[in-house]
């Protein structure tokens, strides 16, 4: 503690400790002693009017289809010189029935490779050159190359992106080069907590062969594959009909349509495109799992449960319900990490799928504290699924949700992300536009049918990454004795 | 006609339309300051969806005396936890209830900032819980309420550094830049001990000396209107008392005689190398130019780091480089994690190589790409209300804030190839560093810990 010195003293001191080999930091004294305090006003009494605004956003999409089948949505904004660019193809893992790593191993190539005119480092150079980023991802419903760039950069950026997505090199030396970086990598970061903790819950909720599970990489099949099997898989997904290039921001539809006639009009169909077949029904594993993880101070848990499809009628209710128990001011971060002290880390969410959604409610929780943590969740749950959503907490929940709706569609390329997510799902831009309608017209009842028909107790699956001796406690659980094994360790797909 | 059906999906979500005009880049901004010596910076963006609202207090872990470390960033938490007017809970509840979103806070070295984004309408609320904050953020605050808000950053720290891989690298690596006398020896999080050791007493005097509004910065972007901004926040903080912050003692210079090599075990699969450097200030001459030396390092793919060490024979797996400037001292670190099978040695003698290329010629073309690389990012930034909020934020440390603002197109623009390598030279060249090497040891830390150090004399 450093009472009130004068600078000067406080230097003095500082020197002086430092002479004695008792260093302080030189900082100016803090006040111990009280300060004028601010005075009462009326206006304080009250807080101003909080009730909740709905989102008033416009968009204007419109929609073009090129001769082969290739779709183009533009989304006008003149704010600001920045455009937002993506190719969205709605083919991902789960339609094409490839492997897992094969599928990794593309999008390492697609990501960090070169293509049939340039070099890695020159496409590299090339997205540079406009101060680009170039972001590829490949999911389970879904592959997106993107970009953002100045308005003036539209013709080229639409260019470089349709070679990096039509066009990857995938000769011998550059798979060679994305098979061996994405197995040292996946390997590292197999090893974090967060990952074991969401690669187990997909594995509990669907079964370690869903596509929407996981099949843990073999090294000696990862080094079987080869080119000819990644232009296979590449075929499949990137087919003009099965894609669309998303443009939001300062551009005109006139520039789009010629960007777009010029680096994709030419683009012909590789094979028929893929009929997109229903994903399979998940065949959930154990309702416990506990990983251990030694050494770890925190424990990383979640409690999950499958949702509706993305596209499913009562999808909207379900979003609400999650955010029932998330968000900075809900009841149960409340209660989990302010009075309890159990967690920094907490939240609750929705991973849209095209199949099945994915609701957890999850963190990083102080060991000492996690299981009574985890009790505490899963009665949360148990009171949404028998008496039904608070009506604060729904109000809430539904204002957060169309909030972050606004904050996101702020942006070219939040806009642009949200339009490109909703079409890899099988989404209509329709259904995309009229998101702040259906979350408003969610009731209170409505949330409470979903959590009846999703967060049954036979549904919810505890997964638990941290210290083996927690295995008694979570038997207290009242979920049965824990599954103890990573369940990636599970026999993988032949 | 390459078209073959066109139609338009119109959404009346609102009457308005988006406007066809040419987009502009500069945005005006109007910056005025109370009788109580707070500054307001307002930048009005008529096409915005929303408004987001800073309160920046010119205090972080700078200002932590000794065995209090981590006392600033205790205080942002105990500041969530309710002021006089707002019951525990209800700050974020609040907010949350009128449609906010990106609520939190910040503390850095030099700076707290508490922030977040409304819907224009309820710009008042968010005005009306910041000056409750300021001004009566300390009537709640209780024992059991501290040691709340010192749980939350136990767990912070526990999920940001002891969990993490290599996680104490950062604090080993300051502990080695600066001297212990030094306000930035230490690092934001504090440390376990010094953390629980901060009493009630503590926090009050930190909030006392340094939340007045004569140490406060409320930055103010979106779709709003200035006069009605100035008169909110006139309203609500201008009977505040001014609570001058006090003068800080004057810094003497922390001379580094020698480099040092720092190897830190970690129960980690990876190595990693981080080599950093003390360099000039926030806004000082080589600032800038040290911004476009990192961009040439490291610019998604094409910079020269990049080139000499992911390009086979591929020595590391990632790489970055950044000049972060701060008030004092800057420090410009270059992190690489090394690949599977190369050795740390390899992979530094790379980081050397790439860095040699700024004894050599620098293109046009590459100090373009550099310039492209910050120029972009500053505009892109300047898309949301938060984001051109906290560019304003981060500029009004360096004193008035010019009318309007363009992502600072002009700044970069004017740095010649000839000053980044003058700047390299003098702060990097010719300068001692300090070399942290992590290398995986079983039976240490996952965040590691120091095994041996090394002066390199110059």
């Amino acid at each position: 503690m450093t009472a009130g010195r004068p600078p000067a003293l406080a230097l003095a001191l500082a020197l002086l400790s430092t002479i004695a080999g008792c260093v302080s930091p030189i900082v100016a004294p803090l006040r111990y002693e009280p300060v004028a305090p601010a005075p009462e006003e009326p206006f304080r009494a009250v807080p101003p009017d909080a009730s909740p605004v709905p989102p008033r956003v416009p968009l204007l999409l419109r929609m073009t289809t090129l001769p082969n089948g290739l779709r183009v949505v533009l989304v006008e904004r003149h704010g600001l010189p920045i455009i937002s660019v993506r190719i969205v193809v709605a083919r991902g893992s789960a339609d094409t029935g490839a492997p897992g790593d094969t599928y990794a191993i593309l999008e390492r190539i697609l990501q960090g490779g070169g293509t049939a005119q340039r070099s890695a480092a020159e496409l590299s150079a090339a997205y540079a050159h406009l101060g680009a980023p170039h972001r590829v991802a490949c999911g389970y419903d879904g592959v997106f190359v993107a970009t953002v760039v100045g308005a003036e950069d539209l013709d080229q950026a639409v260019g470089l992106l349709a070679e990096t997505a039509t066009g990857p090199r995938l000769a011998g030396r550059d798979v060679a080069d994305a098979r061996r970086s994405w197995l040292h990598d996946f390997t590292v970061g197999a090893n974090g907590a967060g990952s074991i903790l969401s690669r187990n819950v997909d594995a509990a909720l669907h079964g370690s062969l869903h596509p929407y599970g996981f099949a843990r990489p073999q090294a000696p099949h990862t080094e079987r594959v080869q080119p000819g099997d990644l232009a296979a898989l590449h075929a499949q997904l990137f087919h003009p009909a099965q894609a669309t290039l998303v443009v939001v921001g300062d551009a005109t539809p006139a520039a789009v349509d010629a960007a777009a006639a010029r680096w994709l009009g030419g683009w012909a169909p590789p094979s028929p495109s893929l009929e997109r077949p229903p994903v399979p029904a998940s065949i959930p594993g154990p309702r416990l799992v506990l990983v251990e993880r030694r050494g770890s101070s925190q424990v990383h848990a979640a409690v999950a449960a499958r949702g509706p499809a993305a596209t499913g009628d009562d999808l909207a209710a379900v979003e609400v319900l999650a955010r029932v128990f998330g968000g900075f001011s809900s009841r149960l971060r409340g209660e989990v990490r302010v009075e309890s002290g159990a967690a920094y880390s907490f939240g609750a969410g929705l991973q849209r799928q095209r199949g099945s959604s994915t609701l957890t409610v999850s963190g990083a929780l102080d060991a000492g504290k996690a299981v009574p943590a985890l009790r505490t969740i899963l009665d949360a749950i148990a009171e949404a699924r028998t008496r039904g959503v608070r009506e604060a907490d729904f109000e809430r929940a539904r204002t957060t949700l169309l909030a972050e709706w606004r904050t996101r569609v702020s942006t070219s390329d939040g806009l642009a992300s949200l339009v490109g997510e909703a079409i890899a799902h099988g989404a209509s831009l329709e259904a995309f536009a009229t998101y702040p309608d259906r979350i408003q017209a969610v009731t209170r009842e409505d949330v409470g049918r979903a959590a009846q028909r999703y967060l049954g107790e036979e549904a919810l699956h505890v997964v638990v990454v941290g210290p083996g001796d927690l295995r008694r406690s979570l038997e207290g659980l009242g979920l049965g004795a824990p599954v103890r094994h990573d369940l990636w360790a599970a026999p993988a797909r032949p | 006609m390459i078209l073959r059906r066109a139609w338009l999906l119109a959404l009346t979500l609102s009457l308005a339309a988006a406007s066809p005009a040419r987009a502009e880049v500069a945005r005006p901004v109007h910056e005025t300051r109370l009788a109580n010596g707070l500054r307001l910076v307002v930048a009005p963006d008529p096409a915005g969806t929303d408004a987001s609202v800073l309160v920046r207090y010119d205090t972080g872990s700078r200002d932590e005396p000794g065995g209090l470390e981590g006392l600033a960033h205790l205080v942002e938490h105990v500041m969530f936890l309710g002021s006089s007017h707002v019951e525990p809970g209800a700050f974020a509840r609040l907010l949350e209830q009128a449609g906010a979103t990106n609520l939190n806070g910040t503390t850095d070295m030099d700076s707290t900032t508490y922030f977040e984004t409304v819907p224009p309408e309820r710009l008042e609320l968010a005005l009306w819980l910041e000056s409750d904050r300021m001004g009566y953020g300390l009537a709640r605050l209780d024992d059991p309420t501290l040691a709340r808000a010192r749980a939350e950053v136990q767990n912070e720290r526990r999920d940001r550094v002891v969990d993490r891989a290599f996680g104490e690298v950062p604090a080993i690596l300051h502990a080695q830049l600066f001297p212990a006398w030094h306000p930035y020896h230490h690092l934001p999080i504090g440390r376990p001990a010094s953390i629980e050791h901060a009493s009630t007493a503590d926090v009050r005097a930190f909030v006392r000396t340094w939340y007045g509004p004569a140490n406060a910065t409320v930055v103010v972007a979106g779709k709003v209107d200035p006069a009605a901004v100035k008169a909110l926040v006139e309203r609500y903080f201008g009977s505040l008392p001014a609570n001058a912050p006090p003068v800080r003692p004057a810094m003497p210079a922390a001379e580094t005689a020698s480099s040092v090599t720092v190897r830190v075990g970690a129960n980690a699969l990876r190595s990693e190398i981080h080599l950093a450097w003390a360099t000039p200030r926030f806004g000082a001459p080589g600032d800038v130019e040290l911004d476009l030396a990192a961009g040439l390092l490291v610019d998604r793919g094409a910079g020269w780091l990049e080139r000499r060490l992911l390009a086979e024979p591929r020595l590391c797996v990632a790489v970055s480089a950044a000049q972060s400037s701060r008030a004092l001292v800057s420090v410009f670190e270059i992190h690489a994690v090394v690949a599977e099978g190369r050795s740390v040695s390899e992979a530094f003698a790379g980081i050397v190589a790439a860095l040699k290329r700024f004894d050599g010629e620098v293109s046009d073309d590459e100090i373009e790409r550099a310039r492209r690389l910050f120029q972009r990012g500053k505009l892109f930034g300047m898309e949301s209300s938060l984001g051109l909020g906290r560019e304003l934020a981060g500029l009004s440390r360096l004193g008035p804030l010019p009318a309007s603002y363009d992502g600072r197109h002009g700044l970069y623009a004017s740095i010649t190839t000839g000053a980044v390598r003058s700047a390299v030279h003098t702060w990097l060249g010719a300068a001692p560093w300090v070399a942290v090497l992590g290398v995986p040891e079983r039976g240490r830390p996952a965040a590691g810990e120091v095994a041996s150090s090394q002066e390199v004399p110059r």
